[in-house]
């Protein structure tokens, strides 16, 4: 059931209608049922992967909390500071080794379906390259709907319980019912028990207020979604598909084309998401704050994606870089080669591995590796050099926050960032260096002076046209937003004139959206991550 | 404060829900072309008005309603009003419903259901739909959806589905407003070599080359197979034609004529002829394939197609002629399997040419290998040739070069340097000492001419 289908459309319908016309105490119970439903259409055996990694984390919660609890008792009985600690020792020892056990478990059965035919066509590379008469043969294992989401969802809400950041939830149906939340289940936001599923379990009113909310907020997530992401991928595809078909100037275009494609695709999805959790009253985090007017790979990460960067940042980046080992290695770096690397070693050495994470969580590839670690090189380029960069602004009298400087920030970013994107799409990263050298190779500029269609492929002038005043009203829109006016401008809008624009956007999404008989329009892109 | 907030919410919902539908209304009048919808809906209009029947029926696809022109066959027959209600990619169960709401204004004497070999066999892309919709009432045409599509699936193609993104254009969609203007207040509007009859028939001027007729090297042929046929489909067939036995009207089936071409690239063609043969035998209809109409080379040659499927103005209005003259022997009892051909294998004995060629073109290391494949009789042996030239002028190929003479030869590799200042290549097949047209195909070498430049 795609999210710009007819059909889910009508579920919506059918769950919010639900959601409202019960008692407010069983709420949650229609949420839990769409959920079931939901992910049921998708194959039923599917669901099994999903209670599986509820149930392992329901239980590993439970059993933290309880030693939490213990040990919160046995050290009240204790008098002396080493009693105490040496009690805390052998709890923590315990905790971690059951954290380890859940994690690897449920890490492991995730990784293994994901990454699993990755491993065995390298390991088959390498023995062909060492002449090793062996191949193993290939998993025919298929990737749960969402598996890395609620995966990583799940083990995120372990630890938090671990660390006792809130209670474990007891009642494992209500605790499935966060785990499972259908709207965010394919592509995120990953959401904190403590705000999603807090809210999940609340009893909400009906507001007429959040349900124009979330409506406008749901037709403007299908219209960036079918009128531009699905439009201009088109294009897309075919030039990636058949990249020596076309010119070096087509593939330059391609990088920009499949920045606008995701950005559109992935925050249309998330407006869908939102939108209709809104309505219901359910609180989900926003996963994107204008992130094409980063200034830096750095702060692009933290306005992109925001909820994925905030999980490994706390589950793994603080964990990594606090450690007693990073925290030695950063003691002799201070030693051997200064303060600023003393003070710096310990996050490159936790950003080397968040990055790897990173790259390999976006597909089982070696180019979103070199993606990932295309990101680590600038971004830890940008911390060791600030000092430099700000001492070579100020000797040019570039003041900060000049705007032209800041829009040659904005811009070198976002071509950055639409760069090593190029690595990540590529099916291999051979594909990907010919792609590149192409454009130097053959540029043909000429060609596309003789014949503009050229540009964007497998689209007539209309659909092109709609698309390019789709992307320039996201780009109005996003600029308002950064400029904190987007409320001010919402809310002085005439009644009329919003209401034509609202009814534009259903009447241009209804015009473009394809007839497929499976219904909906192409899946969401992050899907498939 | 709050009476006056939720006043105006609701306000926003009406209006936007308002100014949808206004635009859905204004899409459907500007965004959409008058097409032969318009001019059918008009003429009923006017045979309403005249309190008149219609007294021959035809439903069917693109090839119904330009094979079919009811003006010639009304005269032969001495009956009136015959109304073509063929339209673009119309399946059966299209054709059940717009029978059906016909049959309750009027009562033919004669129904011609036109029949395809993939007629049967899958279902009208949605699309297409929106060309015909408006043939049918709203009742029938959320009915039709439903049982096509599904509901929701069915309320959207009806709605949305609709709208042109290609007439975008201000000119354009007053162009459309001119015309359906026109449609509804003349019943005509002209299309630059176009006919578009109120009869529904249509006609263009335009004419095929022989042998120009082509297919893509790489798509493989088209099968029938009864088994491939659509159960739900054959249902609607059925009701169709009970639905006119009921009434005591004679039921016709008839195949427009395609080209030669086409039919050679249809696997198992035969069998879907003796499946509709078999169907009216057994349901005392009746049933004529004009693609076997005797001396079809003589009479039927590929100059009167505008494709490889449907026939010019001229084609249609000599197989309006002939079907006019076969039904009027087949009312008066007299046998007509004279103007046919027995069957596939008949036919073919009867065609000395190649009748279609492909080529397929790829870049491999600064060479261009040039693959070809033609349609032909199992007993001949084509001849192939390569031909580059720069386009068309005035009906002569610029800057002709002979690449490859004739030979049996169908594949070779040419050093891209010796082709980069053409811009197409043709390959050519026919049968050698026959002075029979050739057979064509060209492949553009556009896109190779910067390789490695």
């Amino acid at each position: 059931m795609t999210l710009t289908s007819l059909v889910f459309v009508e579920f919506m319908l059918a769950v919010i209608l639900a959601y409202f016309l019960v008692p407010k105490k069983f709420q949650w119970v229609i949420v839990l049922i769409a959920n079931v439903v939901f992910y049921a259409v998708g194959g039923v055996k599917y669901l099994l992967y999903l209670l599986f990694t509820a149930g392992a984390t329901y239980f590993g919660a439970i059993i933290f909390e309880n030693i939490n609890k213990e040990s919160k008792e046995k050290l009240s009985q204790l008098e002396t500071v080493e009693e105490k600690r040496e009690l805390r020792a052998i709890y923590t020892a315990k905790k971690k080794r059951i954290t380890f056990a859940i994690v690897l478990v449920v890490m492991g059965v995730w990784a293994t379906i994901k990454y699993g035919n990755f491993v065995i066509d390298n390991l088959n590379v390498l023995f062909k390259n060492i002449h090793y008469d062996f191949q193993i043969g290939g998993l025919s294992l298929v990737m749960p709907l969402g598996m890395s989401f609620f995966t990583f969802q799940a083990t995120g809400y372990m630890i938090d319980v671990y660390r006792s950041k809130y209670p474990a939830q007891r009642n494992f149906l209500k605790y499935f019912t966060f785990v499972s939340f259908f709207p965010h289940i394919m592509q995120g936001p990953f959401s904190r028990y403590d705000i999603l599923g807090k809210s999940i379990l609340e009893e909400h009113n009906f507001s007429y207020d959040r349900l124009c909310a979330g409506a406008a907020r749901i037709i403007w997530g299908f219209f960036k979604k079918i009128v531009i992401a699905d439009q201009i991928g088109i294009s897309v595809d075919k030039i990636f598909n058949h990249y020596e078909s076309y010119t070096g100037f087509n593939i330059l275009c391609v990088i920009f084309f499949y920045a606008i494609q995701i950005y559109a695709d992935f925050s249309g999805y998330m407006d869908i998401v939102c939108g209709f959790s809104n309505v219901l009253g359910i609180e989900l985090q926003e996963n994107f704050n204008q992130p094409y007017f980063a200034k830096s790979i750095d702060e692009f990460w933290r306005r992109w994606h925001m909820t994925l960067s905030q999980w490994f940042r706390d589950y793994m980046f603080y964990p990594i870089s606090m450690s007693r080992v990073c925290q030695k290695i950063g003691k002799n770096a201070r030693k051997v080669l200064g303060n600023k690397w003393g003070r710096l070693l310990p996050s490159y050495f936790a950003l080397i591995f968040v990055w790897t994470c990173t790259g390999l969580w976006h597909g089982a590839n070696w180019t979103y590796l070199i993606w990932g670690y295309m990101n680590f090189i600038v971004i830890v380029c940008g911390m060791h050099w600030a000092d430099y960069y700000r001492a070579a602004r100020e000797a040019l009298h570039i003041k900060e926050g000049n705007p032209i400087w800041e829009g040659w920030r904005i811009l070198r970013t976002f071509s950055l960032v639409a760069l090593f994107r190029f690595f990540a799409v590529a099916d291999t990263v051979s594909i990907a260096v010919g792609m590149i050298k192409r454009i130097f190779t053959n540029f043909q500029f000429q060609l596309i002076i003789d014949h503009p269609s050229k540009i964007y492929p497998g689209l007539n002038t209309a659909q092109f046209g709609l698309m390019v005043v789709g992307t320039i009203a996201l780009v109005v829109v996003d600029i308002l937003r950064e400029k904190g006016k987007w409320e001010d401008v919402k809310r002085k809008t005439p009644l009329v004139l919003r209401s034509l624009i609202y009814a534009l956007m259903m009447f241009v999404i209804f015009m473009v959206v394809p007839l497929a008989f499976e219904g909906g329009t192409g899946g969401f892109m992050y899907a498939n991550f | 404060m709050q009476t006056s907030n939720n006043k105006q919410r609701a306000l926003v919902l009406i209006l936007t829900i308002v100014f949808f539908l206004i635009g859905i209304f204004l899409g459907k009048l500007m965004l959409t072309p008058a097409t032969l919808t318009d001019m059918v809906n008009y003429h009923t209009k006017q045979i309403d008005a005249a309190g008149e029947n219609v007294d021959m029926l035809f439903v069917g696809g693109s090839r119904t309603y330009r094979s079919f022109d009811p003006d010639i066959i009304d005269k032969e027959l001495n009956i009136k009003n015959g109304l073509n209600n063929g339209s673009p990619a119309q399946r059966t169960i299209f054709s059940y419903y717009l029978l059906k709401e016909y049959l309750k204004k009027y009562d033919p004497k004669y129904v011609v259901i036109g029949s395809t070999y993939y007629g049967m066999m899958f279902e009208q892309a949605p699309d297409y739909m929106m060309y015909n919709i408006d043939r049918l009432s709203l009742k029938s045409q959320i009915e039709y959806a439903k049982v096509q599509y599904g509901l929701s699936q069915g309320l959207q193609a009806i709605t949305g589905k609709a709208l042109y993104l290609n007439n975008l254009w201000p000119a354009k969609m007053i162009e459309n407003v001119k015309d359906k203007w026109k449609c509804a207040h003349g019943g005509s509007y002209l299309e630059e070599k176009i006919e578009m009859q109120p009869n529904g028939y249509k006609g263009e001027y335009k004419s095929l080359e022989s042998g120009s007729v082509s297919y893509s090297y790489d798509t493989p042929k088209d099968v029938f197979r009864e088994e491939d046929i659509d159960s739900k489909q054959l249902e609607y067939f059925d009701k169709m034609v009970q639905m006119c036995k009921e009434r005591g009207i004679k039921v016709f089936l008839a195949s427009g004529p395609c080209t030669i071409s086409n039919i050679y690239r249809i696997d198992n063609y035969q069998g879907a002829v003796d499946f509709y043969k078999n169907y009216a035998e057994e349901n005392g209809i009746y049933y004529y394939n004009l693609n076997y109409l005797k001396d079809r080379e003589k009479y039927m040659p590929d100059e009167l197609f505008i494709d490889r499927l449907h026939l010019n103005y001229e084609g249609g209005q000599y197989v309006s002629r002939m079907f006019a003259k076969i039904v009027k022997d087949e009312i008066a009892g007299k046998d007509t399997s004279h103007y046919f051909y027995k069957d596939l294998d008949d036919l073919k004995k009867h065609v000395h040419r190649i009748p279609s060629c492909a080529c397929k073109l790829s870049y491999e290391d600064g060479m261009i290998r040039i693959l070809a494949d033609s349609t032909h009789n199992d007993d001949v042996k084509p001849q192939y040739r390569v031909l580059a030239y720069n386009g068309e002028e005035e009906g002569e190929l610029k800057n002709l070069k002979v690449v490859k003479n004739w030979s049996y030869n169908n594949e070779w590799l040419i050093n891209m340097d010796e082709l980069r200042q053409y811009d197409f290549i043709r390959v050519q097949a026919r049968i050698k000492n026959n002075n029979q047209p050739v057979a064509y195909d060209d492949g553009s070498l556009e896109k190779y001419k910067y390789e490695n430049e």
